[in-house]
Formats: C-alpha cells, structure tokens, sequence
C-alpha cells in the first residue's frame, strides 16, 4: 500500500512536471504566435494637402513651406493590416517649422516660421518610422 | 458672398484682436472665409478716420486686397456653428517677420504674403487661417477729408507722387482749418489698406501749420490751420520716405 501509493505519488509527480512543461511550451508557442501576429508599422499615408500655397508640397520624400504659410495634410500611420496607428508629426526645428496639430482627425498644419531647413520625424506608436527632410523657403 | 453667415446674429461672434477699442472708431469688413473652412475673417480699421480702406466713417466694403508695409489694422474671426465648441480661440501670424502684433493690432513689417492662424486656447488645435497680403507703398496722395479744401494746385484725386492733390484752387480764410488724409498706393497703384505712419511738415507755418491727428505718434490724417495770408506747402513722408505735396493758400 504504501509503496503503491509512493509510486502514485512519484508517477503523479512526474505527470505533474510533464504537464507543466507541456503548459509552459504551449504558452511560450502562442505568445510567439501572438507575436508573430502582431500587426507591424506599415506606411504613413499623406494625403489632403492644402493647396492655397502653389510653391508647397508634403510627401513622404520632402516638405517645403513658404515662408509665413500654412499647409494642411493628414498624416496618418498604418500598420501591416491597414489599420490607423497613433501617429505623431514633429520638427526638429519649431523656430524654422511648426508643426501643429489642426482641426480633424490626423489633419496637422505646417507653419513656416522663418527661412531655413530641418528634419520631420513621423512616429507610429511611439516610434520613429520614417525622417523627412523640411524646407522653408523664401517667397 | 459669405456676408449672410457672417452676419448671422446666432453665429458666436469671437472677438480677438479687437476686443478693446471696438468703440465707434472701428467698423468691421464683411467675412471672408478661412482656408479651412471654419468660420470668417474681418477687416477692421484701428481707426475709421485714419485708414483710408475705411472711407472716413464706413467699414470696408470688403476684405482688403492688400495692406501697405507698416500699416497697421485689426481683424476678428468668427467661428461658424462647427467650429463653435473651440472656446475663445487665439490669432496670431504665422510669421513674425511680415505681421508684428502690437496690444490688440497687427502691424505689416514687408512685402508679401503673410497668413495669420486661429488657434483655440486649450490645446492650440489650428482651426482656420487666412493670408493678408502685405506691398510696399510705392506712391501716396493726399486728400482732403469730407471734399473740404486743401488748397491750390494739383488735380484733385490724381496720386501725389511729388505732386499736389485735393485743392479746387479756393482758399482758405485765416483761422479756418481743413483735415488731410494720406492715401497710400502699390506699384500698380492700387489703394493700400492700413493706417500707415506719416509725418507731416510745413513749408511756412507762420502762414499754415500742420498736426497730426494724434498727438502720439504720426498719421495719415492732419490737420491744417490757416495762420496769415500766402502759400504754404504741406509735405506728407512715410516712414519709407514716399512723400506727397499739397499748397496750401491762405487768403488775405
């Protein structure tokens, strides 16, 4: 009996770290399965410039501002699956830039401050996906 | 076009620049739409005798064109019904090299276009712009207010680019007074908006003196006492030293 019942125990216990094990292993591939899945920064779309300034332009290569103008665009990050991602515009000069949001879900308007050039980084979550390089020219 | 929304006494009318000195000197423009499409833009003299956009005694009967390089003016934004929930929002220029703002007025620095932006205050959200187009002044006439007689020579309404305006050739009588008015133009000579900077001399005032309208600074509007009998000339300079002449004659 005793011996029988030490077996069990002995028998429960290795059935008990096999099924730990088994647990662990089978967390371990879904977290990086979730992982896996997680959808990834994509693209950062620009679209609705503002066309009041003929010399301006914001794409995804440059921006360039007129001295004293304002343009509008909607600068939106997406992920892998085409879904909106919380985005950030910002100008590493804001004496030369500013960048601001404006009236409208994602829609920022670009002031140009005074003559000179700067970087515009694009975030995503948080993250630093993609520089632009900025420009304020003269009129 | 945008006159009947701007008008609409339901409409939140949001005062910014304007909010003191909104008195019986100033007089608003009809709205012209902001670039986002939030609301309207006014143009409102600083002073309705002095800025010529003004004609004296009315409000501009639309937005100005232009405003002249050192001109001063105000404006005040109305947001529409969508853009109403922003509280009071801020004005301000883009560019602090065109439009300088002093207390409650907007000040041209040089040419161009300059954009002045709404902000709310409690994020600093952009809710609508509009550009102001800034000249340089390149020719001002004077005129004499209300058709009284400035003097002799020159004809009158034509620009006084180194000539004399505004005279029909009468005199005035010792002790009589007239006021004049600076009308500042661009290179194509279109009128200028603004109240701009001028000082005013006199080539005799034993015979007509000359003052400005305000005892703080210079004016596009004077006023011109006769003293004694004779000729004197008037001389109107910018601040960029355009400058316009008018005779005065003072009769015996």
């Amino acid at each position: 009996m005793t011996r029988a019942r030490s077996s069990r125990a002995v028998l429960g216990a290795r059935t008990s770290r096999r099924t730990s094990a088994s647990t662990a292993l089978v967390a371990a591939a879904c977290s990086l399965a979730a992982a896996g899945c997680t959808a990834s920064y994509s693209d950062t779309t620009i679209d609705g410039v503002s066309h009041g300034e003929p010399s301006s332009s914001v794409t995804r290569s440059q921006i360039q501002v007129p001295v004293g103008a304002v343009v509008t665009a909607h600068i939106a990050p997406v992920n892998s699956d085409g879904k909106p991602m919380v985005g950030e515009v910002r100008s590493h000069d804001t004496t030369i830039l500013e960048i601001d949001p404006a009236a409208g879900d994602k829609v920022y308007a670009l002031l140009g401050l005074r003559e000179g050039q700067t970087e515009v980084d694009l975030v995503a979550d948080g993250v630093i996906v993609q520089t632009i390089h900025a420009v304020v020219t003269s009129q | 076009m945008h006159r009947s929304s701007f008008l609409g006494a339901a409409l939140p009318c949001l005062c910014l620049f304007a909010c003191s000195g909104l008195g019986d000197s100033s007089s608003s423009s009809p709205g012209r739409t902001g670039d986002l499409g939030h609301g309207t833009f006014a143009y409102q003299c600083v002073d309705v005798q002095q800025d010529p956009a003004c004609g004296g005694s009315a409000a501009p009967s639309s937005f100005p064109a232009e405003v002249a390089v050192h001109g001063r003016f105000k404006l005040v934004y109305s947001a529409n019904g969508a853009a109403s929930d922003v509280g009071n929002p801020n004005i301000e220029p883009v560019s602090k090299e065109f439009l300088s703002v002093i207390t409650d007025q907007l000040q041209a620095l040089r040419p161009g276009t300059a954009n002045v932006v709404v902000r709310t205050t409690t994020d600093g959200r952009v809710i609508d712009f509009t550009p102001i187009h800034i000249s340089p002044v390149s020719a001002i006439q004077i005129v004499a207010v209300g058709g009284v007689v400035a003097g002799a020579g020159g004809d009158a309404g034509a620009r006084a680019d180194g000539g004399a305006t505004g005279g029909n050739g009468a005199a005035l009588p010792p002790g009589a007074s007239t006021q004049l008015l600076v009308q500042a133009f661009d290179p194509i000579a279109k009128p200028l908006a603004g109240v701009v900077g001028v000082t005013w001399t006199s080539s005799d005032p034993t015979i007509a003196s000359v003052a400005s309208a305000s005892a703080t600074g210079a004016t596009p509007l004077a006023t011109v006492t006769a003293v004694k009998a004779g000729l004197a000339t008037i001389t109107a300079s910018t601040e960029d030293k355009v400058t316009a002449q008018v005779t005065i004659t003072v009769a015996p």
